[in-house]
């Protein structure tokens, strides 16, 4: 596992920078809608190809933010996920995996196990399993993959992770969501660093 | 040379004790192994959790549990050819706690390199049984009563397997934890012949008095002091029986670490060791968290320095005992290879208020 120092290195952003631009962009657009302006703001962070497809991601999310979580925290997960797959595609690059099975585990293990229990502060605990899968997909999918539908995903996963509660008391699954939310994208990503 | 020898086997036991296996063995080990010696090792990974199954009270949130067990590996003195080139041995337990009961999923490693157990012990236990767990709750929401379970096991045993071969081989580091304080609550003293084969000779026990308040304390975080003396010929003797099935002949163990626990409460058994002329010499030590009833806290390098100063420096050992701390008796010995001696520490030691 990779050391706690280690880890914050990887996964720091810079805030008071971001927020800037932020209120900068909220200066800027001023007959934009405060979720339109967040989607700029992303864009702006190159993520998502266009605002529409990010705009999808935010209006479906909004409503499952936790009652101290904006649309704004959001936006920052998502640019610390998209740092964070930088760190991980060069360890990915880095490390001689004999196969992709081995690879998922070992990714999932390093980076993306302690990333989960930030990622979960921010919603509710109604929250389904499947959204939460479905959220890794699009935060840690390749900004080149393109043919990507929220829509289709959100199904894929509906129908592959369940929430499961007894009683009152809701299952840990997580390990279980990280890799059906995050597996695909490990196994694309090692075939392509295999191919370079 | 045999630079690839390699001993990884993965055991799964359910909430109902049925195990599950997955053992990768390099050529080199596996090239003479019969049926007959690949049965027994199967049957070792429950032998290998036998001291603590026998004591503790198999209760949920009441039982101790193994969570480490690390040997160096030294090779016998006279053999200059064929050697086995293992060098670290080590054991990794993980037990979940549901209501339906206990898993266990245990490792036992050989590797040819000094290897950083900590990452393999956060593995086992943070992801892989874990991961293990999960999958098969919502295997079983998702297939119902066609969930097969033995393929999934089968699936997962692999899976772990690979990924902490991938692992195995990763520098030790120096982890924050090693700066904690710790008691000495029991100090160990062995002695054994390792030629021909290891012969255990002298094993003695040295802590409180029986009527020091102390005993009493110590007990409550310690499964007990019989437990506690037991453990490191048992689980050497327990290396060596592995390491003979798999003709690793060339190579005995010495006992480094040993750590349990029983929910928040560690216990660390921490051992040294020297040969001479045939004769190797232990020294050991039995540390439970500073706690606000013993005063006499140290860090493990401290206890790691004293035990050395007896082997190397040949410091005196009553002197050296007093050190670690004052309040143990170096002079009364309970000898821990007899079943008379070890009856007298059940009977006498592990007696509570």
């Amino acid at each position: 596992m990779i050391e706690d120092i280690e880890y914050i290195q990887i996964s720091k952003i810079d805030k008071n920078r971001l927020y800037s631009y932020y209120k900068r962009l909220v200066h800027q657009f001023q007959g934009f809608t405060p979720i339109q302006i967040i989607a700029k703001f992303l864009n702006g962070q190159s993520i998502g190809t266009t605002m529409q497809e990010v705009l999808i991601v935010l209006e479906y999310y909004k409503t499952k933010l936790n009652v101290n979580r904006e649309l704004l925290d959001f936006a920052f997960e998502w640019i610390r996920a998209n740092k964070m797959r930088s760190h991980y595609l060069k360890y990915l690059g880095n490390a001689q995996f004999p196969d992709y099975e081995i690879a998922i585990d070992a990714c999932i293990f390093l980076f993306f196990q302690k990333y989960d229990q930030i990622l979960r502060n921010l919603f509710r605990s109604e929250i389904e399993e499947y959204e939460i899968s479905t959220l890794y997909g699009i935060f840690f999918t390749s900004l080149e993959d393109k043919d990507y539908d929220f829509n289709k995903i959100l199904q894929e996963q509906k129908n592959r992770v369940p929430t499961i509660t007894q009683e009152t008391n809701r299952i840990d699954i997580s390990l279980y969501t990280l890799r059906s939310g995050l597996s695909s994208i490990i196994r694309k990503d090692y075939n392509k660093t295999r191919r370079e | 040379m045999k630079a690839t020898d390699l001993i990884l086997g993965l055991f799964y036991s359910d909430e109902n004790n049925i195990v599950f296996d997955n053992i990768k063995l390099s050529e080199s080990v596996s090239k003479d192994l019969t049926e007959l010696n690949l049965k027994q090792l199967k049957m070792l990974s429950l032998r290998f959790l036998g001291p603590l199954f026998l004591t503790s009270k198999i209760e949920i949130g009441k039982g101790w549990k193994i969570e480490l067990l690390e040997a160096f590996l030294s090779q016998y003195q006279k053999r200059t050819i064929d050697v086995d080139l293992l060098q670290s041995f080590f054991s990794v337990n993980s037990s979940i706690e549901t209501e339906k009961g206990v898993s266990n999923l245990f490792a036992i490693i050989g590797s040819p390199y000094t290897e950083d157990v900590k990452i393999i012990h956060n593995l086992v236990t943070t992801f892989i049984h874990p991961s293990i767990a999960q999958g098969k709750i919502a295997h079983e929401s998702i297939m119902r009563e066609n969930f097969a379970f033995q393929e999934f096991i089968d699936k997962e045993l692999k899976r772990g397997v690979n990924v902490i071969n991938y692992f195995l081989g990763s520098a030790r580091k120096m982890y924050w934890e090693e700066q904690h304080k710790y008691c000495c609550v029991g100090f160990i003293e062995r002695r054994n012949i390792v030629e021909p084969k290891i012969s255990n000779v002298v094993s003695n026990l040295y802590t409180f008095d029986v009527d020091d308040p102390l005993k009493y304390t110590a007990l409550n975080f310690i499964p007990s002091f019989y437990v506690m003396s037991i453990l490191p010929n048992y689980y050497e003797n327990r290396i060596n029986e592995t390491l003979t099935l798999l003709n690793k002949t060339s190579i005995y163990p010495n006992i480094r670490l040993i750590t349990l626990s029983n929910q928040k409460k560690k216990v660390i058994y921490l051992e040294e060791f020297l040969l001479e002329d045939k004769t190797k010499r232990s020294f050991g030590v039995i540390l439970i968290s500073e706690n606000e009833f013993m005063k006499e806290t140290h860090n493990l390098a401290f206890y790691k320095k004293q035990l050395r100063f007896i082997l190397d420096k040949n410091k005196n050992m009553e002197k050296s005992i007093i050190k670690i701390n004052s309040k143990i008796n170096p002079f009364d010995n309970w000898d821990t290879l007899s079943d008379e001696g070890l009856e007298k520490i059940k009977k006498d030691l592990d007696i509570g208020w």
